[in-house]
C-alpha cells in the first residue's frame, strides 16, 4: 500500500470513528430527557379538558380518567428512570474524587548531619594550620577554605530544598480538604437527585389516587366504595406514624440530614458549608459532620472540621449532648438543640483540638 | 610534611560522631513508609514505587561510600592514585543519588499534572451538568404551572359539583408537591454550583501542588550542582596535598 493510500485509509478510519461518536451522542441525547418529555406531552395531551368537564362528564369521565392515569404513570416512571440515571452518571463522572491524593514524595532530607560534621572537621583543619608559616601548608589551608565555602553553599542548597519540600507538603495538605468537600457535595447531589426520582415514583401513586377521586366525584360515587381504576384501591393512608420517642421532643427533630443555609445564623467562626447527618437506632444516636469555615485571610489554621459522634438519647432534656471524635483523634462534644421551627437545628460544638484546628462552632442548620 | 598532612586529614575526617546510623535509618524509614503507603493503591509495577525504591537504594550506596571515604584516604599516601579514584567514585555515586531523587520528583510532577488535568476536564463537563440541573428546574416549573391550571379548572368544576371536593383536595396536595419539587430543583442547582466552586478550589490546589513540585525540582538541581562543586574541591585538595608532598615536590624542597 502506498503512503497516500495509508493516509486515505487512516482518514476514513477517523471519519468512521467520528460518525460512531456522533451516533452515540445522538443516542445518549435520545435516551436523556426525551423519553420523559415525550411521556409528559402524551399525558398532557391525552385529555386536556378532563378537569373542566368533571362537573358534567358523568360516567364517561371514569374511562377518560383511566386513560389519563395510565399516561401519568408512564410519565412518572420515565421521569424516575431519568433521574436515577442522572444521579448515577453524576456520581460516576466524579467517582475519582473517592480516591485520596497520593502523598507527597518525602525525599531523604539531604545528609544535614553529614555536612555539619564535615564543616566542623574542615574548620578544625583550618584552625590547626592557620599559623603555620610553611607556604605549602598555606596552600592546603587555602584548599580547606575553598572546601568550607563549598560546604556552606551545599548547606544552603539543602536548606532551600527542604523548604521547597515543605511547600509541597503544604500544597498537598490543601488538596485533600478540597477533594473531600467536592466529594461530599457530589454525594449530596447524587442523593438529592435520587430522592427526587423516588418522589417521581411516589407521585405516580398520588396521580392515580387523584384521577380515581375525580372519576368517583364525577359519577357521584362514594369515595370509599369500589371503583374502576387502573390503580388498585389501597387501604387508607394512616399518615406518618410517630415512633415512640426517647427524647422530650420527637426524634425527627434531631435526626436527618442537615445543612447550613445561605446567610444562615452562626456564632464564632463563620461556616462556608456544614453537612450534618444524624441517625437513630434503638434510642442510640449516631452522627457525623463535615464543615468548612471561612478563616481570616492568611490564617494558617485548618478550615475543615470533620467528626463523628454517638451516644444515647436522653429523655430528660431537650438539648441532646454527645461525645465526638474528630478525624485526627481530638475529643469534644456536640449539642443538638431543636430550633423554633421543625426544620431547624442549632448545633454547638466544643473540641479540645490542637492549635491550628477549629475548636468551637455554633451554627443553626436547616433540614435538607 | 607527610605526617603533618596526614594529621590534618585526620582532623578533616568523618568524626565518629557522624550519625550515619541516623541517615541509614532515615533512608530505611523512607523506604518503609513509602512502600505500605503506595502498595495498597497501586500495582507493584507502579513507577513511583520503583523510583522511590531506587532513590532509597542510591542514597544508601552514596552514604556507604561517603562514610568510608576519608578513612580510606587517610591510610593512603597523598599521591596514591586510589585516593583520586575513591573521591571520584563517591562523586559519581552522589550524582546517581541526585538523579534518582530527580526521577521521583519527575514522576510526582507527572501525577500532579494528570490529577490537575482530570479536574480541569471535570470542570469543563460541569458546565453541561449545571445546564442539566437548570433544565431540571425549568421542567419542574413547567409541570407546576400545568398542575396550577388543572387545579383552577377543577376548582371551578367543584363549585358546580360537590362530589369533586375530594379530588380537588388531592390535586391541591399534588400541587404542593410540585411546588416543593421546584424548590428541590433550586437546592440541587445550588448544590451543583457549590460543587463547581469546590472543583475550582481543587484545581487551584492542584496548580499550587504542580508549582511546589517544580520548585522542589529546581532546588534539587541546585543542590546536585553544589554536591558536584564540593567533590571537585575535595579532589582539588587531594591533588594539592599530593603536589606539596609528592615526589615532584621533594627535590624542589632540597633545592630550596
Amino acid at each position: 500500500m502506498t503512503a497516500a493510500g495509508t493516509t486515505r485509509s487512516g482518514r476514513a478510519g477517523v471519519r468512521a470513528l467520528l460518525w460512531m461518536v456522533l451516533a452515540a451522542m445522538m443516542l445518549c441525547a435520545q435516551s436523556g430527557r426525551d423519553s420523559y418529555r415525550d411521556a409528559y406531552r402524551a399525558w398532557r395531551e391525552a385529555d386536556p379538558n378532563l378537569e373542566r368537564d368533571a362537573a358534567t362528564g358523568g360516567a364517561q369521565l371514569g374511562v377518560r380518567a383511566d386513560r389519563v392515569t395510565a399516561e401519568a404513570a408512564k410519565y412518572c416512571e420515565e421521569r424516575r428512570a431519568f433521574l436515577d440515571r442522572f444521579a448515577r452518571e453524576s456520581e460516576q463522572k466524579l467517582a475519582w474524587l473517592e480516591i485520596p491524593t497520593e502523598a507527597a514524595p518525602a525525599l531523604p532530607a539531604g545528609a544535614t548531619d553529614y555536612i555539619s560534621t564535615r564543616t566542623a572537621a574542615v574548620r578544625r583543619g583550618i584552625d590547626k594550620v592557620a599559623n603555620d608559616p610553611d607556604p605549602r601548608i598555606q596552600q592546603v589551608r587555602s584548599m580547606l577554605e575553598r572546601e568550607n565555602i563549598a560546604l556552606s553553599a551545599l548547606s544552603a542548597a539543602m536548606a532551600a530544598r527542604q523548604k521547597a519540600a515543605e511547600q509541597v507538603d503544604l500544597a498537598m495538605g490543601a488538596i485533600e480538604p478540597a477533594r473531600l468537600k467536592a466529594l461530599e457535595l457530589n454525594r449530596a447531589f447524587a442523593a438529592g437527585t435520587k430522592l427526587t426520582g423516588q418522589g417521581a415514583a411516589a407521585e405516580a401513586t398520588a396521580w392515580g389516587e387523584y384521577y380515581r377521586k375525580l372519576s368517583d366525584g364525577a359519577r357521584g360515587v362514594s369515595a370509599t366504595g369500589p371503583v374502576s381504576s387502573l390503580i388498585p384501591s389501597r387501604p387508607a393512608d394512616p399518615g406518618p406514624r410517630s415512633a415512640p420517642s426517647v427524647a422530650p421532643l420527637p426524634l425527627v427533630r434531631y435526626t436527618g440530614d442537615w445543612t447550613y443555609p445561605a446567610k444562615g445564623l452562626y456564632h464564632g467562626p463563620q461556616p462556608e458549608f456544614v453537612d450534618l447527618v444524624v441517625r437513630e437506632d434503638n434510642g442510640r444516636c449516631d452522627g457525623r459532620m463535615v464543615a468548612r469555615f471561612i478563616l481570616p485571610p492568611g490564617s494558617p489554621a485548618d478550615p475543615v472540621l470533620r467528626f463523628e459522634f454517638s451516644g444515647e438519647f436522653r429523655n430528660s432534656t431537650r438539648q441532646q449532648t454527645f461525645p465526638l471524635t474528630t478525624g485526627d483523634g481530638a475529643k469534644g462534644t456536640i449539642d443538638l438543640i431543636p430550633g423554633g421551627a421543625f426544620n431547624l437545628l442549632e448545633i454547638n460544638v466544643q473540641i479540645a483540638a490542637n492549635p491550628g484546628k477549629i475548636r468551637q462552632a455554633n451554627v443553626v442548620l436547616i433540614k435538607k | 610534611m607527610v605526617r603533618k598532612v596526614r594529621e590534618k586529614r585526620r582532623h578533616a575526617d568523618f568524626a565518629r560522631g557522624v550519625r550515619w546510623g541516623k541517615l541509614v535509618a532515615a533512608g530505611m524509614l523512607a523506604a518503609g513508609v513509602f512502600a505500605p503507603a503506595v502498595l495498597p493503591q497501586a500495582a507493584p509495577a507502579d513507577p513511583s514505587v520503583s523510583a522511590r525504591e531506587t532513590a532509597a537504594k542510591r542514597t544508601a550506596e552514596w552514604e556507604a561510600l561517603a562514610k568510608t571515604l576519608d578513612a580510606k584516604i587517610a591510610r593512603m599516601l597523598p599521591c596514591d592514585p586510589r585516593a583520586k579514584a575513591a573521591i571520584e567514585e563517591v562523586s559519581r555515586s552522589s550524582e546517581a543519588r541526585m538523579a534518582a531523587l530527580g526521577e521521583v520528583l519527575k514522576i510526582a510532577l507527572a501525577q500532579a499534572n494528570a490529577d490537575a488535568e482530570r479536574v480541569r476536564l471535570a470542570l469543563a463537563a460541569e458546565d453541561a451538568s449545571l445546564r442539566e440541573v437548570e433544565t431540571e428546574r425549568a421542567d419542574s416549573e413547567q409541570e407546576r404551572v400545568a398542575v396550577d391550571g388543572q387545579l383552577a379548572d377543577l376548582t371551578a368544576s367543584a363549585k358546580r359539583r360537590e362530589g369533586l371536593e375530594e379530588a380537588r383536595k388531592k390535586l391541591a396536595d399534588i400541587e404542593a408537591i410540585t411546588t416543593s419539587r421546584v424548590k428541590d430543583a433550586d437546592d440541587l442547582f445550588q448544590l451543583r454550583a457549590t460543587l463547581d466552586i469546590s472543583l475550582r478550589d481543587l484545581l487551584a490546589a492542584g496548580h499550587a501542588r504542580q508549582t511546589a513540585i517544580q520548585n522542589e525540582q529546581a532546588a534539587l538541581v541546585a543542590e546536585a550542582s553544589r554536591w558536584t562543586d564540593y567533590y571537585a574541591v575535595r579532589l582539588a585538595r587531594a591533588q594539592t596535598e599530593c603536589s606539596i608532598t609528592g615526589p615532584a615536590a621533594l627535590p624542589q624542597r632540597k633545592k630550596g
